[in-house]
């Protein structure tokens, strides 16, 4: 069923892999030094333009009722803008990973990360089970490379055991999960299990034991990824033991693609479950942020403190995931939503553009950090960042504003990111106007969320607070030259920023990504366009539409 | 007009920029740059205030209105700025105020003077514009972003608990304010609900909801009462209200003496001016419910801070447990609801944050020259520096409230306008309560003429007491420098203006205040069954054609 259509959506994803091969093979037969770093941006750069090609054709899914549809692949506007977000973060995770006086295996840690930027790309594009699971494993598989090339001591090798076999476990877990939905839907076609699910005549009891299942082992296995708890354990070791540019490819990555496939599977693949869904999102996004928030106060260790965070943070994320699940199971009563002419998107929307602003604000502290660290000497624990304002004054103000956009401080992207959650949290009862079950937990989520960024804020002050109140303890190090990580740093304060001040565009791609993936699916089978359901979309011209994008 | 009102509100920031980069130049040409912006900025805000006296002093809606579209036709949140007669005092306020923080700081600030000037011209952006938005979001964003700034004021430049006292200050109003952001949210998508519009814009809001009141029945599970109870949790802990002021203190003394200013003289007034922009116009159902519970919690700040401040050994701490006090005189003037204490209210934000400024630049000074804020190591400073126990002494009149000062004026409005609710109009069984709460308020007043003259008294009268310095040392500690006589000299003049001729800054205030009244007669009427104010013949007229 693999046509050219298909082949033409998936250039991007092709150009990521090639490149990688091919630093593979070049990184076994000369030492490439900075050149696989090079080769690594250009092979972004010229994705990109293969990314920005779809957008100026016909089919491009910022047209409305455009979505291409080919083959397993479904390239909605929340595919589509996904993908080029994670080609950004690519962007900055390669830049940051690009050290000139790196060892020599750093080729593989290039052509690995751009391998998992081309399973992160095709989970984003995916509308059937085996694609996504393909996906999922193309992001794994080049972590646990990764985390062995990043740190030679025996702590590096323990924490890249340790997430080695916790991540197959996560995934025999999540296949488990599928393979309970593929039995139920007869196919590992979303669409298809869909199709099957709501049909009266299949609601058997055998379905009604085996879906929930199914999505709690496929929850599960996502969760690992999103670290939600209880599958969170993880997270902290692997952080502290591994390198300061793999904790933060860990911390931004597998959210990616969790959210991605999360938001996926729950959303369109099993209508009718979204009641179950809702609670099991929200308690886990409650419990979630809760200790991540509260355990990360006790932190000294500045990466464990910031695996915590990024734990607090999928809870976050999962408040707008609770959102968009809650925002499926009634009717909205007239205009309903608010934030947005999105309505019913504005939960993932919400989720999506936290995700965002998250992943550039840890980025760019990790980013500081690499750039701090030497390859004999990481920057470990928050007494290395004491009076780091004496040393690097440019580098502390940087992390100050990194952590002040965590916390959610206005100006910052992170203030936003928060509102539009909040917000989307407190108009879900608009969608029971007659049901009021679901009043209390969305404000209680509401409350719990505001209040755990109040204990968020205490650590990240403790952060700043080393750097600009307390006496320096280290001696002063020469200036680096790393090109590369302050690249990266600049690109994650201009978006911190530039999101901050200037919020509406990005907001407004956001819910209606968030709204495009709750459009009936495509049918199975063959590739076709949907000319007819009612898609809410935007008429902005492409060009400027990507450019927003780009900015980014 | 509008211009100059975007002017004033982003000058500073780019003032701040230009500071930052003069880092390398020295401090001399940072605190120049520092005063010249605050200069400027206080001159267009004067302009801005001047006109809006000359032009419409007695006007009710906005002036110098600012409206653009911010975050596009999806996201109604607008980049809205105007005055009225609430926020205009606070505005210039606020652009005097920092002058004068500058001008204090003059010799203080020795270690990265740019980074301090920078921060304080910050703050000062954030303080103008919580009071010149006009959309709900910006002030929220306008109202936190204030953290920032005073958080490493605080932390770099105080004194020795510096650190834990900036901790303690951010979390405190920062957990307080997240929970007012969702009320605020909360109103906005109750009118959204109500009217079928989104607008985030204060003005369109408020008239909104005067049509569409958010409900405060059992059935709608008391929306407004929560709204209410959110917004207050945010602002209460500004304020502060009594059992939420304990970072108050702290911050306060830790401070360096340019971020006390600010905090004091308008930080605290962030969170009033939030119960008046929202709970009280807005909220005016569960307002008068919560009406008594509120007038308790503002008396016992009144006589737990007075009565703290009492026994403080260290004077900085001491006029910080004055501000709970005096915090919670304007408390008590806007619960008591009533046209004459409202007005009362507003004007005594004013006063206090002329006062409680001048008090702490005092102290600061007296800590520049003898390194201690100990009562019990200095005396008769009067005799070494006449013309800063002369100061001193004008701003202790200022702050027990000595008629012909501008304390008086408020002091005296706040308790008129609550023995007039007390006896005249409260009938039922809340008049003996309302009755208890103004004569308690009213000892709190003797209370505040104790410490205040007590700590003149102690610091600057009986023999001559200098701790640390002797001999030749004491010879060479100077009075007033120039800059310290410019700095308070302003203060000076404001405190005597009002005290001498209220009324003309009383007429902008009144017309805004009547806004809130209108508002609450009704809800005054079911709960407690109070009568419409009989001081204010229109609100009367107003409340008749509304039946």
């Amino acid at each position: 069923m693999t046509d050219w259509a298909t082949i033409e959506l998936l250039i991007p994803e092709i150009v990521l892999i090639a490149a990688a091969t091919l630093i593979y093979m070049a990184g076994a037969c000369w030492r490439l030094r900075t050149a696989a770093s090079w080769l690594a941006l250009a092979s972004l750069v010229i994705a990109g333009g293969f990314l920005y090609v779809q957008d100026t054709q016909a089919t491009s899914p910022w047209n409305a009722a455009a979505a291409s549809a080919s083959g397993p692949l479904a390239v909605d506007l929340f595919g589509h803008v996904a993908r080029w977000v994670i080609l950004v973060i690519g962007l900055a995770l390669v830049l940051m990973t690009s050290r000139a006086e790196a060892d020599p295996q750093r080729p593989e840690e290039a052509a690995s990360i751009l391998l998992m930027l081309a399973g992160l790309m095709l989970v984003a594009a995916a509308s059937e089970l085996i694609l996504i699971f393909v996906g999922l494993e193309l992001v794994s598989i080049p972590t646990y490379v990764v985390l062995y090339v990043g740190r030679h001591d025996a702590r590096g090798q323990e924490a890249a055991a340790k997430y080695f076999f916790l991540s197959i476990l996560s995934s025999a877990v999540l296949l488990y999960g599928f393979s309970f939905l593929y039995g139920v839907g007869g196919s590992t076609r979303l669409s298809q299990i869909a199709a099957t699910l709501s049909s009266p005549a299949d609601s058997t009891s055998l379905a009604e034991t085996l879906v929930p299942l199914g999505l709690l082992f496929t929850f599960g296995g996502l969760a690992f990824r999103l670290t939600a708890a209880p599958f969170h354990f993880y997270a902290p070791d692997v952080y502290q033991g591994t390198s300061n540019a793999n904790a933060g490819l860990l911390s931004t990555l597998p959210k990616i693609a969790g959210l991605l496939a999360l938001a996926r599977i729950a959303l369109t693949a099993v209508p009718g479950w979204e009641a179950l869904g809702w609670k099991v999102v929200l308690v886990v996004s409650i419990v979630t942020m809760t200790l991540g928030n509260v355990v990360a106060l006790w932190q000294t260790n500045i990466r464990r403190l910031l695996a915590y965070s990024s734990i607090a943070h999928a809870g976050y994320l999962l408040v707008g995931v609770a959102v968009a699940l809650a925002a499926r199971t009634a009717e909205p009563t007239g205009a309903a939503g608010g934030l947005l002419s999105g309505e019913r998107g504005a939960g993932l929307g919400a989720a999506s553009f936290y995700l965002l602003v998250y992943m550039f604000a840890t980025l760019g502290t990790f980013a500081a950090l690499v750039y701090l660290s030497r390859d004999d000497a990481q920057v470990d624990s928050l007494d290395q960042l004491a009076g780091l304002n004496r040393r690097h004054p440019v580098v502390s103000l940087l992390v100050a504003a990194f952590m002040f956009s965590l916390a959610g401080i206005p100006p910052l992207a992170g203030f936003w990111g928060k509102f539009a959650l909040v917000y989307s949290s407190l108009t879900v009862p608009k969608f029971s106007h007659s049901d009021l079950a679901l009043r209390p937990w969305f404000i209680g989520l509401a409350v719990v969320t505001v209040l755990n960024a109040a204990i968020g804020a205490a650590y990240y002050l403790r952060v700043i607070g080393a750097m600009y109140f307390r006496p320096s303890q280290a001696a002063t190090q020469p200036k680096q030259r790393e090109v590369g990580p302050v690249l990266a740093m600049a690109l994650c304060i201009a978006a911190v920023i530039g999101v901050g001040f200037l919020p509406g565009r990005f907001l407004e791609i956001a819910v209606h990504g968030g709204q495009s993936i709750l459009q009936p699916a495509p049918a199975p089978a063959t590739a076709q366009r949907l000319d007819d359901s009612p898609r809410v979309g935007r008429q902005t011209p492409p060009a400027q539409a990507s450019a927003a994008d780009r900015a980014g | 007009m509008h211009h100059v009102l975007l002017a004033t509100i982003f000058l500073p920031s780019a003032g701040a920029l230009v500071a930052w980069s003069l880092a390398s130049r020295g401090k001399a040409a940072v605190r120049l740059c520092a005063l010249v912006t605050a200069g400027l900025t206080l001159a267009l805000a004067a302009h801005l205030v001047i006109q809006y006296m000359l032009d419409h002093g007695t006007l009710r809606g906005d002036y110098a209105v600012a409206n653009f579209d911010w975050l596009g036709e999806a996201v109604k949140i607008h980049f809205a700025f105007g005055l009225d007669g609430l926020s205009v005092w606070l505005f210039g306020l606020s652009a005097l105020l920092t002058f004068t923080a500058v001008l204090v700081s003059w010799d203080a600030i020795v270690d990265r003077p740019a980074g301090f000037y920078a921060l304080l011209l910050l703050l000062e952006t954030g303080m103008i514009g919580v009071f010149a938005a006009r959309d709900i979001i910006l002030f929220y964003i306008f109202f936190e972003f204030t953290l920032i700034p005073l958080y490493f004021l605080i932390g770099i430049w105080g004194h020795e608990e510096r650190r834990y006292a900036a901790n303690k200050f951010f979390l405190f109003t920062f957990t307080g304010s997240v929970l007012a952001l969702l009320g605020l949210i909360g109103i906005v998508l109750w009118v959204y609900n109500s009217s079928g519009e989104l607008t985030f814009s204060i003005p369109q809001l408020h008239e909104a909801l005067g049509a569409h009141p958010i409900p405060m029945d059992a059935q709608h599970g008391y929306l407004q009462l929560w709204i209410f109870l959110a917004l207050v949790a945010g602002f209460a802990v500004k304020v502060p209200f009594v059992p939420l002021h304990t970072w108050l203190p702290l911050a306060h003394t830790q401070a360096p003496t340019g971020g006390s200013i600010d905090l004091a003289g308008i930080l605290l007034k962030l969170g009033t001016y939030g119960i008046l922009r929202f709970c009280l116009p807005m909220l005016p159902d569960a307002t008068a419910m919560c009406m008594p519970w509120i007038l308790w919690l503002a008396v016992v700040g009144i006589i737990y801070g007075a009565l703290v401040s009492l026994v403080q050994s260290d004077m900085k701490k001491l006029i910080a447990y004055s501000s709970v006090s005096h915090m919670g005189f304007v408390i008590l003037g806007f619960f008591a609801l009533n046209a004459i204490s409202l007005q009362g209210g507003v004007l005594q934000m004013i006063n206090h944050g002329l006062s409680s400024a001048g008090l702490f630049a005092i102290v600061g000074m007296i800590y520049e020259r003898y390194h201690t804020r100990q009562i019990s190591e200095l005396g008769g400073l009067a005799k070494r520096t006449p013309l800063l126990a002369a100061f001193m002494l004008i701003f202790t009149m200022a702050s027990i409230g000595l008629p012909g000062l501008n304390g008086f004026v408020g002091e005296f409005l706040i308790l008129l306008g609550t023995f007039q609710r007390a006896w005249a109009e409260a009938p039922g069984p809340l008049g003996p309560q309302l009755i208890v709460i103004a004569v308690l308020a009213v000892s709190g007043v003797v209370l505040g003429a104790w410490y205040m003259l007590w700590l003149v008294q102690r610091v600057f009268f009986g023999p001559l007491k200098e701790a640390h310095v002797s001999g030749s040392d004491a010879e060479r500690i100077r009075d007033l420098s120039w800059h310290e006589i410019l700095a308070l000299a302003p203060l000076v003049v404001f405190i005597v203006w009002i005290g001498v001729a209220p009324k003309q800054f009383l007429e902008p205030i009144a017309p805004a205040v009547t806004q809130i009244t209108e508002r609450t007669t009704q809800p005054l009427k079911e709960y407690y069954a109070i009568e419409p104010d009989h001081a204010k013949p229109q609100a009367k007229a107003l409340a008749a054609t509304a039946n």
